[in-house]
């Protein structure tokens, strides 16, 4: 909590009621009487604070016991807890009190009154009236809170964290130990021991008994837990079983019935991973972890809001994501890209790196951007809240970190302040939106100038035609003419050549090429807004300022900033992208190793991939996550190097087991033991994957489903369509409907029903893991809706085409198109049975509803 | 029905289950994630009908009668009125307005055994002032549609919170599985789309259904009329193919889940047909809402409340209704006459016809049923004899479950602009009907991030409206 707040909060709230009080000035009476009375007092000393400069002369003794307070009492008496209904973390609770009356009386009522509770309840003599309970105070303790409330319990400090955080001249030394790191001072030298704060280091590969079992140092990792635990391992799971997974996992779509055989019958000793390498280098990579990734940063076509309008270049930075993670970018470069990409370019991009050095900053423009608060004179509010939005995706999408709670107040469980949501916000205070940056290649943007210019002067010489003819009519005439008079006064003939040349004028205007303008953020250097604390989060109370800083429990300092590659820019951001991609913290490294690991597991090592913070979950194998991040920064930060240890471990390749205790009292060690529903993508992108109906698609702007029109009216938006076409539902034409998922529009006011069914996470925040749900509407889609239906039609067609009544071979075929496998022999006479009496088409539907279709094992 | 069984047997089993009192109502079953649960305390009300009048009805025009403004009609507004609002978080409630004031143009006239003043344009919810309970002090946040809208049904301006149908079902469940636990009705939706009602960082599990009133009633009902005859031996079919399946994964509970929600679904096609047919409503029911009438807004309007009603016996925990027929709902910027009359002429008697309904069924005890808007408007007039967005004091109803009849809270200023007696926030409205269902709302929360999310905010400020409570 946060002390000078709550003084700004009396200030502005409460202390504000007292003019229309008469009972203000009475020593009270009744409870109310004496509240108002207290209120005054705190209004007193709050006016006349800001009359003798307010916390300029810092109060060591103030900010000590204030600390003590903090530390002692505040965990019962703040705003988790309100025992007695008293606060204790600000002036304004201390003068009200609680249940049991006042706590503390201040100035010319403090002789009158009795003495202050507060004291008499820490000194108590009975322990079961001691505060806290059972427990006394150490003495220095106690001395500094009787000194203080006899001084008359001055709440005149200012915010420790701030002041020392802001405070040039001191520079503090190894954060964690130093005594003034204010993370320190403010929680009592408690949450130090946060796990994801100690510097990455690589472990040593455990010893394990049965390191035969061991593919790569992952299995020792989980092995060697089991061994301490008394598990056997999970046994591996059969060829047909793997490559499916594998097809699945790294590629969204499942593996092919020809792919499974093969694979199955190949002897090859290495085969599996000639099957990681075929998968992994699969442009259907880049497809399906792009979604993990724009679920992360909560990727939208589309504003949000009243208007949600469409934001038309949105898509190059999805697509970029797909080329980075396909082309392997090296992460530390995909996050600079990503958060400055724009400060290292200058002039139009000479390449496609430079090129998606600006569309990667597209993902600074990601958040829910309301565009309609300038009309309430709310634009104010609104670029605070899309300010604070960046700074906690960002928090959450790179470091783990949780940033909300600290909009408002100090963490209440991290070692995180106030400040430090403020810190990380300066990084972003010159950005500004840009429409108007080209974003084609340098020799393109030469190219559509010289055709510009050369289409220009061609446009001078029928302008200089079209002078020339109303010059000539002109000079004829007693008087000049008034411009739309010059045509009645022409000639026929003078007439037609006008005409001919205005047209001609036309023409050329339109053979004129557009540059492409991106969706990218640039920084304004002429004056760069301060940032300031804001009390509460509210953007209209302004506290201290401060620099840009990284999380100041292990960063105390001020960023040190780089070197400003060019003058238009400022380098803020890219300061912090560089510290982002850099060893120094550790958090970059641990995060992005553990998504990639939740992505395969269906849980993190961290269960909480976008929280590594106390109420976070721990790592259940802390070591194995570090050396997947020392792997990953070793390997100049290569993804695909994490993904392809992940998928070549043994672990990867075990049985799903649902009760590894149960049976006969051997426990196995798996760590797979629920199957997981394919998410929305997967199986839509399935579905039309087995039926063949999928487009191979290589991005592109979004493609737009048709929907009914009752969906559309979701956001009444829609009924409204402006000019510019940005309101509205513009379906794409049916051939492209059948991309693969990532492509379908994302808006954030209408959602794609049948994705949505599926669990398709919020898009306004940060999603670090998808929901997965089982529910009843979801098998009315899987056996009514469109897709499947659809589908089946396809599939039963083909296969008619090929076996006609062969009813044997029809089931056979379409086990092998849906499932990849053949029947077996009782399902094989069930579906034969079937057909007797129901189409083909329902037969696929059938198996398209299968729980084999639905799950992956 | 073959093989479903065992599914239906684990199902009905957890229902036990999750019936007994437990300590948490958070507990949620994944695999039958609707099943009731015990509230924390007796609850007032078990359903909840909010509905919600999109787009800003004026409360000077409806509720809210100030015969100062009548009387300052073309004068700008008092100085020291003027004043104390520039001095709030409120002071952009003048910007796009005129100076001039507007006095109301409807006649007002008092009802019921209270007395209450109601204009002429709620006729027939005037009938009924007698049994709700009138809120005249609603503040909300943003003067603008979208943040104020989602800051009503969120408890945040921003957007992509969990909504209040969405906190409630995973509070309480639901007492009628073979219905969805929260109904969201509309022809056009609130402004600013599906993030008003969905189930933002909630399990997915708690997102709405929505419910048409008109052909069938949800999306993916049925099957195309081809596939329909044989729909069941298909079912039949799978779910022998999932057996089979089942028997090679032993032990995990989500594939019975899943079989199970196959029967569900099944179930789910003749409850929601079933509930969806008026053609059992005998005509003076029919006649009570307004599906008589010609007009077919007010007809789509009627149906939705009659909808709701009939939701409402069947077990279904929340239902938000949205009056919004067209793009702009009660947004009168201009010719606030215009926009006004027709709107409560097409909502005005289902409105009451629905209290009458549920009254005389002894259904009111236990519904709550909410009035309301993301905001009022201006006594300034703002262009062509219209009003501008509200956000600093507006009207808004409560009635049945646990509402004491005829409690009247708060009051606006002279010229009903902003809230000076006791004003309410959304938060405060939200503890309220969270405590009238039976739930400590401090406890209904859910941790994003390393946050203990609330509807009623993580800064523990919200105060429910007790004394509005019985």
């Amino acid at each position: 909590m946060n002390f000078s707040n709550l003084i700004t909060d009396s200030l502005l709230g409460r202390v504000r009621l007292l003019p229309n009080r008469d009972a203000a000035s009475s020593a009270g009476a009744s409870p109310s009487r004496r509240f108002f009375r207290d209120l005054a007092l705190a209004a007193a000393i709050v006016f006349s604070l800001g009359q003798v400069s307010y916390a300029e002369d810092l109060s060591e003794l103030n900010q000590k016991a204030i600390s003590i307070l903090r530390r002692e009492c505040v965990s019962c008496h703040g705003p988790e807890k309100q025992e007695a209904n008293l606060r204790l973390d600000s002036l304004a609770g201390l003068l009200a009190g609680g249940t049991n009356g006042a706590v503390v009386a201040l100035g010319p009522e403090a002789a009158i009154d009795k003495p202050s509770s507060l004291m008499e309840r820490i000194e108590h003599e009975d322990s079961e009236l001691l505060m806290p309970p059972k427990r006394r105070l150490h003495a220095t303790d106690l001395a500094t809170l009787k000194a203080w409330v006899e001084s008359g319990a001055n709440w005149d400090v200012q915010e420790p964290q701030n002041a020392m955080v802001s405070t040039k001249e001191v520079v503090l030394g190894e954060a964690l130990f130093d005594p003034k790191n204010p993370i320190r001072v403010l929680f009592g030298g408690k949450r130090l021991d946060l796990w994801s704060l100690k510097p990455i280091r690589r472990p040593k590969i455990p010893k394990v008994l049965d390191s035969a079992w061991c593919r790569n140092p992952i299995d020792c990792f989980i092995l060697e837990k089991w061994e301490r635990e008394g598990l056997t391992p999970a046994p591996v799971a059969q060829d047909d079983v793997l490559v499916r997974r594998l097809s699945l996992d790294t590629t969204g779509l499942p593996a092919d019935h020809t792919l499974v055989q093969h694979f199955v019958q190949d002897n090859t000793a290495g085969k599996f991973d000639l099957l990681i390498d075929r998968f992994l280098s699969s442009p259907a990579f880049g497809v399906h972890m792009a979604r993990m990734w724009l679920d992360v940063v909560r990727y939208s076509d589309s504003n949000g809001f009243d208007w949600d309008e469409l934001r038309p270049n949105a898509w190059m930075y999805r697509d970029y994501v797909v080329r980075a993670l396909n082309n392997d970018e090296p992460f530390d470069r995909f996050v600079e890209k990503q958060l400055a990409g724009d400060e290292l370019q200058e002039g139009p991009p000479r390449n496609t790196d430079e090129q998606d050095q600006l569309i990667a900053t597209g993902y600074l423009r990601l958040g829910p951007r309301d565009n309609a608060a300038g009309l309430f004179n709310e634009q104010d509010r609104a670029r605070a809240e899309l300010m604070s939005d960046l700074t906690e995706t960002t928090a959450s999408a790179m470091l783990g970190l949780t940033m909300s709670c600290c909009r408002c107040h100090d963490h209440k469980t991290d070692p995180l302040s106030h400040a430090d949501h403020y810190r990380l916000r300066a990084f972003f205070a010159a950005s500004h939106d840009t429409d108007e940056v080209a974003i084609d290649l340098q020799d393109a943007q030469v190219a559509i100038q010289a055709h510009n210019d050369k289409v220009d002067l061609e446009i001078t010489q029928v302008q200089a035609a079209i002078d020339e003819i109303t010059m000539r009519v002109q000079s004829r005439q007693p008087s000049k003419l008034k411009a739309e008079k010059v045509r009645e006064q022409m000639t026929a003939d003078e007439r037609e050549q006008l005409e001919r040349a205005e047209s001609e004028h036309k023409s050329l205007e339109k053979t004129k090429r557009l540059l492409t303008k991106g969706f990218v953020m640039h920084d304004k250097v002429d004056v760069v807004p301060q940032t300031h604390v804001l009390a509460g989060g509210d953007y209209r109370l302004q506290k201290d300022m401060v620099a840009p800083g990284f999380p100041s429990v292990l960063f105390p300092n001020d960023a040190k900033m780089v070197e400003r590659p060019n003058a238009n820019t400022t380098g803020r951001r890219l300061t912090l992208a560089r510290w982002l991609g850099s060893r120094e913290n550790p958090w970059t490294a641990r995060v992005i190793a553990n998504r990639i690991w939740q992505n395969y597991f269906g849980q993190g090592i961290v269960a909480t991939p976008n929280d590594f913070g106390v109420t976070g979950a721990l790592p259940t194998h802390p070591e194995l996550l570090d050396y997947l991040a020392m792997e990953l920064i070793d390997s100049g930060w290569s993804l695909k190097h994490i993904h392809r240890l992940i998928v070549s471990s043994n672990v990867y390749r075990q049985q799903f087991i649902a009760n590894p205790s149960a049976g006969n009292g051997r426990s196995v060690g798996t760590l797979r033991n629920h199957l997981r529903r394919k998410s929305a993508e997967q199986l839509r992108d399935s579905i039309l994957h087995v039926s063949g109906l999928l487009q191979e698609r290589a991005g592109g702007p979004p493609v737009w489903p048709v929907l009914d029109d009752a969906t559309l009216a979701a956001n009444p938006a829609v009924l409204d369509d402006n000019e510019t076409r940005t309101k509205g539902w513009y379906p794409s034409p049916a051939f492209d409907q059948t991309v693969r998922s990532l492509y379908l529009v994302q808006k954030r006011t209408i959602r794609i029903p049948w994705l949505e069914t599926f669990d398709l996470p919020e898009n306004a925040v940060s999603c670090g893991r998808r929901e997965c749900s089982l529910v009843a509407p979801q098998s009315l889609a899987m056996m009514n809706g469109e897709l499947s239906v659809q589908a089946s039609k396809q599939i039963a067609d083909d296969i008619e085409g090929e076996f006609h009544s062969d009813h044997r071979s029809q089931v056979q075929e379409l086990f092998r198109q849906i499932l990849a496998r053949k029947p077996r022999d009782e399902e094989l006479e069930s579906c034969k049975l079937f057909l007797t009496t129901r189409s083909l088409v329902e037969l696929s539907l059938v198996l398209l509803n299968t729980n084999e279709f639905v799950f992956s094992d | 029905m073959g093989f479903g069984l065992t599914a239906f047997e684990a199902i009905r089993r957890s229902t036990l289950i999750a019936g007994e009192p437990q300590k948490r109502i958070r507990a949620i079953d994944p695999l039958n994630p609707f099943a009731a649960r015990m509230p924390d305390f007796a609850p007032r009300a078990k359903s909840v009908i909010f509905l919600f009048m999109v787009g800003g009805p004026s409360q000077i025009d409806t509720f809210d009668y100030k015969p100062v403004l009548q009387s300052l009609d073309g004068k700008p507004v008092p100085d020291s009125i003027r004043k104390s609002v520039e001095e709030t978080r409120h002071a952009n409630v003048f910007h796009g307005c005129k100076k001039e004031l507007m006095a109301s143009p409807y006649k007002f006239a008092q009802y019921g055994q209270s007395g209450t003043w109601v204009s002429s344009l709620f006729p027939n919810m005037a009938e009924h002032v007698d049994d709700i309970a009138i809120l005249y002090s609603m503040q909300a946040d943003s003067n603008n549609h979208a943040p104020a809208s989602y800051q009503l049904h969120t408890g945040d301006v921003r957007g992509g919170k969990a909504s209040l149908g969405s906190w409630v079902t995973y509070g309480l469940g639901t007492e009628n599985t073979d219905l969805p636990g929260y109904v969201v009705l509309f022809d056009a939706g609130p402004l600013g789309g599906n993030a008003n009602y969905s189930n933002g960082f909630l399990p997915p599990a708690f997102q709405p259904t929505r419910l048409r009133d008109r052909g069938l009633p949800v999306l993916d009902l049925l099957p195309p009329e081809f596939l329909a005859s044989g729909q069941r031996q298909s079912i039949d079919l799978m779910q022998q193919l999932n057996q089979m399946h089942r028997v090679e994964h032993p032990g995990f509970s989500e594939l019975d889940a899943r079989i199970a929600n196959y029967e569900l679904a099944y179930r789910m096609q003749s409850a929601a047909l079933n509930v969806g047919n008026f053609e059992d409503e005998p005509k003076h029911i029919h006649e009570l809402y307004g599906l008589e009438e010609t007009d077919p807004r007010t007809q789509s309007f009627a149906r939705k409340c009659l909808l709701s009603r009939r939701l409402v016996e069947r077990g279904v925990r929340f239902i938000q209704l949205y009056d919004m027929p067209d793009k702009d709902g009660w947004d009168a910027h201009a010719k606030l006459t215009d926009n006004h009359d027709p709107r409560a002429r097409w909502t005005d008697k289902s409105v009451a016809g629905l209290l009458t309904d549920l009254k005389q069924r002894g259904l009111l005890d236990s519904t709550l049923v909410i009035w309301a808007s993301e905001f009022g408007r201006t006594p300034m007039m703002q262009g062509d004899m219209g009003r501008q967005h509200n956000a600093a004091g507006f009207t808004i109803w409560m009635a049945g479950g646990g509402v004491k009849p005829g409690t009247r809270i708060g009051a606006t200023d002279d010229i009903g602009l902003m809230a000076t007696e006791r004003p309410v926030q959304f938060r405060d409205l939200h503890a309220t009907i969270l405590t009238a269902l039976g739930i400590t709302f401090e406890d209904l929360s859910y941790e994003v991030n390393g946050r203990d999310e609330r509807i009623t905010g993580v800064a523990g400020t919200a105060k429910p409206l007790l004394d509005l409570l019985i």
